[in-house]
């Protein structure tokens, strides 16, 4: 048994399993390796390869590595592994990260190497049988998923090309789902939906596919099609919208997207009449609005400069509640602009809607007197307004906490 | 979207609005026709692309004309069917109501389908905020 073994201390700390295996191995080593008679060489040796085996053997149930050594050396071997040729590519990188990452622990990396070949080279059908069981349904879950993967990229590809209708697709998009193993499933989809989509411009349906662990019915399909467009939708709305980037959920922001909307429609109704008003002549010099397009480029960008307005419009209606007459109205947008300049900047929309909000009020205290100005659209939208506004709960009541500012600063 | 913030289409609408407006002159001076002119003058730099436009264009018309309107404009995909029950349920009640009051709010959007009312919001949302900013351009030019 001790023949030809170096260091018996050293085979001691070894599991009883690989100390079988060891034994063997070192048995049908000494032949094969040119060992020198110094002893220090061949202990050093034997130590090498003990240490190396030891790790090998300890970590070959976790190390994915391994199977793919074990395919590589056997292929060597008298029993032909034929597969694991293909499988070693597709596992290739990882089998040689984990192996380096084992050879960096040891001392001398060369010669472990050396050893890593001759020792594959050797029959080793005991050390390799071992881990045959275990090797044999790692390969064939690799060989699976690889074929998996295989199949459906020949599948999407047959789908993309074939421009079926819907009702076709689906069913075959049924019959090529497979359950739950895919990994990159979801760059797939993602990829091929859009080149789907792309490639089909004329076609009425969409083809869908399903996600990882999600229904294949129809319907929850269809309605998943329809959630994207959706969500697509509001993401755009949201950029539009200034001030909704921090809000999540779809009932906020229709909330604000709603608010927005009704704001910018009374902004465009009151600079229109304010227009009319102060233009009776209606002359508009097109040179003259263009000059300012810098300006209106500005504005674009941030509706600071839109409060200004609705302030000064909210001033002007005050002033219209006591007279109903036109020609107040100029004087008061002079003093509006001068009121302005003494406001600061209110930059979130929040501010704007309570601007909207205490100018409803306003509306609401005296509407007879409003309702010679406004026509009936106007009316039927604050009405709208109105109803909206005692539907929503928690939302306006933030507003109302900054109505008391406003306030102050349009009755300046 | 984006076409709102282009210059080239401030100026169309520009254009419009004054032929608009020299129009109206003509009629009673009174804030309706005048609101109703620059209504007009958007919705025709749209050139009856989007829902609402063709609503305020043709408002008081009757279907049979907006129909004709929309010949060459894209028809909304047909959608699959879905399931009913579990397509109520996705959206919420507050959502719903939600929709329906912006809807309201859009002109010509009341029988839309969700997607279909989001996409014309948006579209009004950057037609509304370039007219504010024109109209705002425009005062700011007479009051200096």
């Amino acid at each position: 048994m001790n023949c030809g073994t170096p260091s018996p201390d050293q085979l001691r700390p070894a599991s009883g399993l690989s100390n079988f295996n060891w034994n063997q191995s070192m048995d049908s080593l000494s032949p094969i390796f040119p060992l020198p008679a110094s002893g220090e060489i061949s202990s050093f040796m034997g130590n090498s390869l003990n240490s190396m085996h030891v790790n090998r053997l300890v970590q070959f149930p976790t190390d994915p590595g391994f199977a793919e050594r074990a395919a590589r050396y056997s292929c060597f071997s008298s029993a032909n592994y034929g597969a694991f040729s293909g499988i070693s590519e597709s596992s290739g990188k990882p089998s040689r990260v984990s192996s380096s990452h084992c050879l960096k622990a040891k001392d001398s990396r060369v010669q472990l190497e050396m050893g890593d070949g001759e020792f594959g080279s050797g029959k080793e059908d005991s050390s390799v049988t071992d881990p045959a069981s275990v090797l044999g349904e790692s390969i064939a879950k690799k060989r699976k998923a690889a074929a998996k993967r295989k199949l459906k990229v020949t599948v999407e590809n047959d789908l993309i090309a074939k421009k079926s209708r819907s009702t076709e697709s689906t069913e075959i998009e049924k019959d090529s789902i497979m359950p739950k193993e895919e990994q990159n499933v979801d760059e797939k989809k993602q990829g091929k939906d859009d080149g789907a989509k792309a490639s089909e411009p004329f076609k009425d349906y969409i083809h869908v596919r399903a996600r990882r662990g999600q229904a294949t019915d129809s319907h929850s399909l269809a309605e998943r099609v329809r959630r994207e467009k959706i969500s697509q939708r509001m993401k755009l709305l949201q950029d539009l919208v200034p001030g909704c980037n921090k809000i999540t959920g779809k009932a906020l922001m229709l909330d604000e997207i709603i608010n927005y909307v009704q704001a910018l429609q009374r902004q465009v109704e009151f600079l229109s009449m304010k227009l009319a008003t102060v233009n009776p002549g209606l002359d508009f010099n097109l040179e003259n609005l263009f000059s300012k397009e810098s300006l209106l480029n500005q504005e674009n960008a941030s509706f600071s400069s839109s409060l200004y307005p609705m302030e000064n419009l909210s001033a002007s209606i005050n002033f219209g509640h006591q007279s109903n007459e036109e020609s107040p109205i100029p004087f008061t947008l002079a003093n509006g602009i001068d009121t302005h300049c003494s406001i600061g900047q209110l930059d979130s929309i929040l501010h704007q809607a309570a601007i909207m909000q205490s100018s409803l009020d306003m509306f609401g205290s005296s509407a007879s007197q409003v309702e010679n100005l406004w026509d009936d659209e106007l009316n039927t939208v604050l009405q709208s307004s109105f109803g909206q506004n005692q539907e929503i709960g928690a939302p306006s009541q933030s507003f109302h906490g900054q109505l008391s500012i406003p306030h102050m600063k349009i009755e300046l | 979207m984006s076409k709102w913030q282009s210059s080239k289409q401030q100026w169309i609408y520009g254009r419009r609005l004054i032929e608009a407006l020299r129009a109206a002159r003509s009629g009673r001076t009174g804030p309706c026709v005048i609101k109703k002119a620059a209504d007009s003058a958007l919705a025709l730099s749209v050139r009856g692309q989007s829902r609402w436009s063709r609503a305020i264009l043709f408002g008081p018309c009757k279907p049979k004309v907006k129909l004709k309107a929309c010949s060459r404009i894209p028809r909304h995909r047909p959608f699959l069917s879905p399931g009913k029950l579990a397509g109520a349920q996705m959206k919420g009640r507050k959502v719903r109501g939600r929709l329906r009051v912006l809807s309201r709010l859009v002109p010509g959007c009341k029988k839309l389908p969700a997607a279909s009312v989001l996409s014309e919001t948006a579209d009004y949302v950057a037609a509304l905020q370039m007219r504010v900013g024109l109209a705002l351009s425009q005062h700011y030019a007479r009051a200096c």
